[in-house]
């Protein structure tokens, strides 16, 4: 049977091809790329590139799907890229093992067409954002804090990561579970697809705020 | 100098600021000079700054401005983890 056969009806295949020749840069392979990097595999983008300076510790070992007892110490890019290759052989997987900065960042996005922005400082988040409004490549922002998460597409052209982070670094003092961050990837990856099979209605120019502790969806325009 | 009525809402460990039962809904009357940097003080908010003030669902930056009878002023703590 086919690889995508269970993707079909809401992809095509002229969709599903379109996909296979997609570039998606994941930024952190932590809490968030994680998922996003498991999701985006599985469905057949062509191409993922993915990024993060970090080795796995004991304490991702409660939320970060590639941390395992057996991988401790090791580079998460390159255990990202090893499960990634070992889901789908038919997808090209790079691993940049490299912290982003105002100077590397340009050139990691480049030729993307979508960044999945699964970092976990807002100060490198409105990097990203800068990158990507220069080279023009929508990006997909993700957060999470404790029980609260928040996503937002940021087109080119649209600022939004100043008003939603008016200090340059907000303190985590809500802790990370594992839930919250598997279900902020799940609609970012949810994005990622609709960007690039120009479907449905995006989340862009608006923040959904969700506090799963009440289980409130908020769409906020900010 | 009158008072006016607003709907406040509170998200994620803000509600912990209203007794437990209003699960981070309030109805309030305050003075209709009280600017939403005051109302926030009077709620107990600390990092002011750092928060999402929507009031009718349009976002608002300048914390000095007042409210008006009747608004639904709601204010969420935004997240960086990732």
């Amino acid at each position: 049977m086919d690889r995508y056969s269970r993707n079909k009806k809401m992809i095509s295949l002229t969709e599903q091809e379109t996909l296979s020749r997609s570039t998606v840069v994941v930024l952190g392979v932590g809490g968030l790329g994680g998922y996003v990097m498991e999701m985006l595999t599985r469905i057949g983008i062509g191409k993922l590139i993915l990024v993060d300076y970090d080795r796995f510790e004991t304490t991702n070992l409660n939320r970060q799907i590639i941390s395992t007892e057996i991988n401790l110490g090791l580079l998460k890019v390159e255990e990202a890229k090893k499960r990634a290759e070992i889901i789908n052989s038919k997808i090209e997987v790079i691993g940049v093992n490299k912290k982003i900065s105002y100077n590397n960042i340009d050139e990691i996005i480049r030729g993307a067409d979508v960044i999945v922005d699964a970092l976990d400082s807002s100060k490198l988040k409105k990097i990203v954002e800068v990158s990507c409004n220069r080279n023009k490549i929508p990006m997909v922002h993700g957060a999470i804090g404790g029980w609260i998460g928040q996503i937002a597409v940021i087109m080119p052209g649209d600022f939004i990561l100043d008003k939603i982070y008016k200090k340059d670094d907000l303190e985590n003092k809500l802790g990370n579970p594992s839930f919250t961050p598997a279900l902020v990837a799940s609609i970012q990856v949810g994005e990622v697809i609709k960007l690039i099979l120009n479907k449905g209605e995006l989340l862009s120019n608006e923040v959904l705020y969700i506090d799963l502790e009440y289980n409130s969806f908020t769409r906020l325009k900010i | 100098m009158g008072n006016i009525n607003i709907e406040l809402r509170l998200f994620a460990y803000l509600r912990e600021l209203l007794p437990f039962e209003s699960r981070g809904l309030k109805k309030m009357k305050i003075k209709n000079n009280l600017t939403i940097d005051r109302l926030m003080d009077e709620i107990g908010i600390v990092e002011k700054e750092i928060m999402i003030v929507m009031i009718n669902g349009l976002r608002k930056l300048d914390y000095s401005k007042t409210m008006n009878e009747g608004d639904r002023v709601a204010i969420f703590p935004p997240v960086g983890g990732g």
